[in-house]
């Protein structure tokens, strides 16, 4: 669960923020100043590079995203702070937003695949998901949420 | 084999045919599969076998009479007496369910009201033919659909699956290898294009494996392993991604709606390494977007920096988690599998299980036959061409191999990796001599190499015909007989069946009361829930130790000791099953060992595994056993006037072949003879009551003996002879 | 000493060493578990006695392969050992307590005295003033042997018996750890400086592909099965005959499994020939040749394993050549 969090942690860090990536960058003393230095630049980087592909369509995803991972920290933190009593109801909103946030992260990076491919190269056969179209992934993610959607409300009761 | 150019054949589409003829195959794989397991339903008849199946098929017939809900509640007080078992969750209802649906689908959709009987003696067969199917498909991932049908027909009448899946065995692991061989085939689908929808039924495949069989924890490591084995291949990608997380995340969550199941996905440590392989995929992902975008150099550091956070954290959680007691740790028995003396020390009742004893070599080529040495040239190949999915067969190969070595039972999940690579073996020998269109190359045809070809297809033919003959032999002689019924040959070849169980149950049935409770070994718990319908203090579901170690120790007490155990705890019966007459080397006097070495583990005062031999260390029942063995109610019970048939001579007990002293009859007086089965093999015996007088029962016997003589009651002689 | 036995034995059979010259014999000694013998036997146990003795007898040779043995034998060493740290001079004013430990084929008088048909065994003999000849033999007690802790239980039996506490110094072993270390110093050092080599082996697909199909070969035959069970690795008779396959589908030897694993290697690396080797020959006769040769040693290396097979009884019907008649 923990090793959960942190990653959720960054991935917001990465949709919003460039704060939170310096926090690992304490835990190593000696080489410091040039691997933070490195560190800061890549960061730098990443971040504009980010801002720069920013599309309508994956901003909304990355905005969905965000929600997710404040909605997961939420509800742990409810539970950190008043106990887990009814424990399947608190699993099932916790695994419903990991669910929901991977299943947000996987058809992001198939419609992100499609659209750098148009852009930049337009080679068909380097493509990742070559036989996935944009409209199919999304017929998937619906799909893939409607089930997940589903069990949750069955384990809720 | 026609020229590859021409496209139609008499005017039909080629690929029409091609389809056509696969259509055909599967059928005639399915019928093979199907029929080569129905030898135990023409021998006998359509039975349950065994022992767990008669579980699984009362709680069945629970479902079918009752409703779902209440079957998911059912509170069995005939079982465990007197603690009762709350059955609805303590199993995995995948196969009852399953069962339950084809009956109820066939009875108002189709108006065909079968026997659920039958639907369950052969629901085992027919999802094999559906094993093969997917066999097929996985295999076609791997190469192509030409080993894929090889694949299927080995998996279709390859023994080892066989030996759990004939008709009439209607346990867990009927459906669940189709279910195994499902959830692969999606999971290298979905791994490979990388699809949200393939890995969503990988996941749904996966929730319905969950539900039938406690396996299922194989799946749960094997996939993650594959992944981790991959993201240190280098071979990351964002395919790899959605399939996994996809899957886990909805796999499990489904997981937990199986009661029995409940928390452990997030508790135990059985199921650690998929969650920790789902948060290693999420860091490197994200490193994978990091990398894409930044230089190399800068990309180290950054990767340096976060792997020494991450794994930190990591581990520090796992132990903390573990050592606070949120996190169960390995469960006994998968620890059994690694410390392979755990069970030996631990847990004596898993350890005297007869299928959870390590496998010698010889069982590995009667469950397979050629297939084995065409595994590992079909491994080798696979490390040729190393894809993706070619890592997952190797990984499944090697894990199972120890697995399989460690436990005879899990020969069944080792079965389909080998049909799987021998198929791809022999399938790539195929295509290359059965490519004969070098032959004719030209004008002139090369004699020596038509030769050459045809002496390998010939061969191997005649291996491949060979390997269905082992494997019939294998099947009508190992893997079909009910256990419940016996077969026996008389000396003129003539079968002869011996139906002493189901005699002895009906009786049990017939005539006691109804609320009569019976004691007997473990073994036969089930047995008596499902054919007797009475309550039995324990069964095949070996939850509690204890209680069992109770019956254990009842066995092996003297008689005064055991009555008290069996007042406290109602027992109106005791059964024991004894083959010394016929030489059936299956029963509770070979089982008692095992009786005494349970009960010694709670109660190393009173009963102690050493008394039980002779003075030389033998496990002897003649005259020279020891005294507290001569003493122990099972001795007693089981000889009870034994030498009595052999008419003033020393009784011969077949199976050990030892002479049982005419002058040393055991003498009983706290149960009294209630039934004896044609050929001794079930004997039952009923509890005394509390003498009317308040005279001890041992006074109460010896007075009425003496009342009325020595019983003369004629004891009558089985007919039929010894049982090769 | 030698001569003082003899001696003693001359003199007459009688008399026990007394429990000063016991106590010395024990500090001259490293090992505190002192090995009973033919020899000494008599002098040891005949007669009177004023120390307890607690003796194992049992046998490490690999003809009579008793496991538990060897299990027990240093876990009773251990004791010894602990025993007489706590107490090198003995107890001042109680009877003395010496270990003392037999091996069959040194003493085979000895276990035939007690009439043993199995081993290991324990016996303890208390002190006594009986001189009568052979006394030992009625005095002894005998120790079970239990499931759990070996030391624990031993310990728990002697204490009862004797009276006495006893603590357990478990030695640490200074030439496994000084091995340890080294080899862990020099695998790290061999590392560091030929990574790049290492490295290219840990990448290398046949590094893994070997190491996966030996692991396979060595699971299907039975190297479970040997390990769990610790079966013998061959049976020798008396007189010299060899027995290398035992018949019966739930056991086997240890050869049994070289045999069988070698076979089936054999078998796939022929086919992979055929598969891989054989089509790269242009050359019609050579890979006519190469192929019927091939596809005979198949044929031979088949029929062998299923003659194997049926020597393993269950009444196997099918043979391609009968090797051996039956």
């Amino acid at each position: 669960m923990v090793k959960d969090k942190s990653i959720a942690i960054k991935k917001a860090a990465q949709a919003q923020s460039r704060a939170t990536p310096t926090t690992p960058a304490t835990t190593v003393v000696q080489p410091v100043s040039t691997t933070f230095h490195e560190l800061q630049s890549a960061i730098n980087t990443t971040f504009k590079d980010y801002f720069r592909n920013l599309t309508p369509r994956t901003k909304l995803i990355d905005l969905f995203l965000l929600f997710l991972v404040l909605l997961g920290v939420l509800q742990f933190i409810y539970v950190l702070l008043i106990g887990n009593f009814p424990f399947n109801a608190f699993l099932g909103g916790f695994i419903s937003c990991v669910g929901q946030f991977v299943l947000l992260v996987s058809l992001r990076l198939q419609i992100n695949d499609e659209t750098k491919e148009g852009q930049v190269e337009g080679e068909e056969d380097s493509k990742i998901f070559k036989f996935i179209s944009p409209e199919r992934s999304f017929g998937d993610f619906i799909f893939a949420s409607l089930i997940l959607h589903f069990i949750v409300i069955h384990f809720i009761n | 084999m026609s020229n590859v150019n021409q496209l139609t054949i008499y005017g039909v589409d080629i690929q029409l045919i091609r389809t056509l003829l696969k259509i055909i195959i599967f059928i005639s794989i399915a019928g093979a599969a199907i029929s080569s397991r129905l030898f135990s339903v023409i021998r006998f008849e359509a039975i349950i076998h065994e022992f767990d199946p008669w579980f699984n098929f009362r709680a069945t017939k629970y479902l079918v009479t009752h409703s779902y809900y209440e079957f998911l509640n059912w509170f069995d007080d005939r079982t465990w007496y007197p603690l009762g078992r709350v059955t609805g969750g303590t199993l995995y209802p995948g196969l009852m369910v399953t069962s339950g649906a084809i009956w109820h689908i066939l009875k108002n959709y189709f108006k065909l009201p079968v026997d659920i009987r039958n639907i369950c003696v052969l629901l085992a067969p027919a999802f094999s033919g559906l094993t093969a199917i997917f066999t097929y498909f996985l295999t076609k991932e791997m190469k192509d659909s030409s080993a894929g049908l090889l694949a299927a027909i080995f998996m279709g009448i390859a023994p080892g699956y066989i030996s759990r899946s004939v008709a009439g065995s209607y346990d867990n692991e009927a459906i669940a290898i189709t279910l195994l061989m499902a959830t692969f085939y999606f999971w290298i689908k979905s791994m490979k294009i990388g699809s949200v929808f393939y890995a969503t039924i990988t996941a749904l495949c996966y929730f319905y494996m969950v539900s039938a069989w406690g396996g299922y924890v194989f799946i749960t490591n094997l996939i993650p392993l594959h992944v981790f084995v991959l993201l240190l291949m280098g071979r990351y990608n964002p395919k790899l991604y959605t399939a996994y997380t996809t899957w886990y995340a909805l796999g499990t969550l489904a997981s937990m709606q199986i009661p029995f199941v409940g928390f452990l996905p997030i508790r135990s440590n059985d199921h650690m390494a998929a969650l920790g392989v789902f948060g290693l995929l999420q860091l490197v992902a994200f490193g994978d977007y990091v990398k894409s975008k930044v230089p190399n150099k800068q990309f180290k550091s950054f990767l340096i920096v976060s792997v020494v956070f991450v794994f930190g954290s990591g581990i520090a959680a796992l132990f903390g988690l573990t050592a606070m007691g949120w996190i169960a740790p390995w469960t006994g028995r998968f620890y059994s599998l690694w410390d392979t003396n755990y069970a030996k020390i631990h847990i004596p009742i898993i350890a005297s299980v007869s299928e959870h004893q390590p496998t010698a070599w010889p069982a590995f080529f009667f469950d397979t036959s050629m297939l084995i040495w065409l595994f590992p040239a079909g491994i080798y190949l696979c490390f040729q061409d190393l894809k993706d999915e070619h890592v997952f067969v190797i990984i499944y190969s090697v894990l199972c191999s120890y697995f399989a070595g460690v436990m005879v039972r899990l020969m069944l999940t080792l079965t389909p990796v080998i049909c799987v690579s021998g198929a791809i073996a022999l399938s790539k020998l195929f295509d290359v001599y059965l490519n004969i269109k070098d032959a004719f190359h030209g004008d002139n045809i090369s004699i020596s190499k038509v030769i050459s070809k045809l002496t390998v297809l010939l061969s191997f033919g005649f291996y491949l015909f060979y390997f269905v003959l082992h494997c019939t032999w294998v099947t009508s002689n190992a893997y079909s007989s009910p256990s419940v019924v016996l077969a026996s040959r008389n000396p003129d070849g003539s079968q002869n069946l011996i139906d002493d169980y189901r005699e002895a149950y009906y009786w049990l049935r017939m005539n006691t009361p109804e609320d009569a409770k019976v004691m007997a070994w473990w073994d036969y718990g089930y047995q008596i829930g499902g054919m007797a319908d009475r309550t039995t203090l324990v069964d095949n579901n070996t939850w509690n130790n204890t209680h069992i170690a109770t019956v254990g120790k009842a066995m092996a007490s003297p008689e005064n000791v055991s009555y008290e155990i069996l007042k406290k705890h109602d027992v109106d019966y005791v059964l024991v099953i004894f083959g010394g007459l016929l030489g059936y080397s299956g029963d509770d006097i070979n089982k008692f060992l095992w009786m005494v070495r349970i009960a010694e583990g709670i109660w190393p005062d009173e009963i102690k595994e050493r008394d039980f031999f002779t003075d030389r260390g033998e496990y002897k029942m003649d005259k020279d056993a020891s005294e507290t063995m001569k003493n122990s109610l099972m001795y007693k019970l089981c000889y009870w006037r034994f030498s009595e048939l052999f008419g003033g001579r020393d009784g011969v007990d077949r199976v050990r072949n030892q002479q049982i002293p005419i002058n040393a009859v055991p003498e009983l007086n706290v149960v009294e003879e209630a039934f004896t089965s044609e050929n001794w093999i079930v004997r039952i015996y009923k509890v005394k009551d509390l003498d009317n007088v308040g005279r001890d029962l041992y006074d109460a016997t010896k007075f009425e003996n003496k009342k009325s003589g020595k019983r003369n009651r004629i004891v009558k002689r089985p007919k039929i002879d010894l049982r090769e | 000493m030698k001569i003082l036995i003899l001696l003693l034995q001359i003199i007459g059979l009688s008399i026990a060493l007394s429990n000063n010259q016991l106590k010395s014999l024990v500090q001259s000694k490293s090992s505190k578990l002192i090995s009973l013998t033919d020899e000494n036997f008599e002098s040891i146990l005949q007669g009177k006695r004023d120390y307890h003795i607690i003796a194992l007898l049992t046998s490490s040779s690999p003809q009579i392969n008793c496991v538990l043995c060897k299990e027990i034998g240093p876990e009773l060493e251990i004791i010894a050992n602990s025993w007489f740290k706590d107490h090198p001079n003995g107890i001042e004013d109680d009877f003395d307590l010496y270990f003392f430990k037999s091996e069959f084929l040194e003493s085979r008088k000895l276990f035939g005295l007690f009439q043993l048909n199995n081993i290991p065994k324990i016996f303890y003999f208390p002190p006594t003033n009986s001189t009568a000849n052979r006394n030992y033999v009625s005095e002894k007690v005998e120790y079970q042997f239990y499931q759990g802790d070996h030391k624990d239980l031993m310990i728990r039996w002697f204490s009862e018996l004797t009276g006495y506490k006893f603590n357990l110094y478990i030695p640490v072993d200074k030439t496994k750890l000084a091995i340890h270390a080294i080899l862990g110093f020099t695998s790290v050092f061999l590392l560091k400086r030929y990574k790049k080599y290492v490295f290219n082996v840990l990448k290398s697909k046949n590094t893994w592909g070997t190491l996966s199909l030996i692991l396979i070969l060595l699971f299907t035959t039975g190297y479970m099965f040997n390990q769990i069970r610790g079966s013998p690795y061959i049976i020798e008779h008396q007189d010299g005959r060899r027995e290398f396959f035992l018949p019966g589908q739930q056991t086997q030897l240890g050869i049994e499994t070289q045999i069988i694993s070698f076979v089936y290697g054999i078998l796939s690396i022929l086919l992979i020939v055929l598969i891989k080797r054989a089509p790269t020959i242009k050359t019609d006769s050579i890979n006519l040749l190469l192929v019927s040769i091939i596809s005979g040693l198949i044929f031979v290396m088949f029929s062998t394993l299923l003659a194997l097979f049926g020597l393993k009884g269950l009444g196997f019907p099918y043979r391609f050549i009968r090797f051996i008649k039956f």
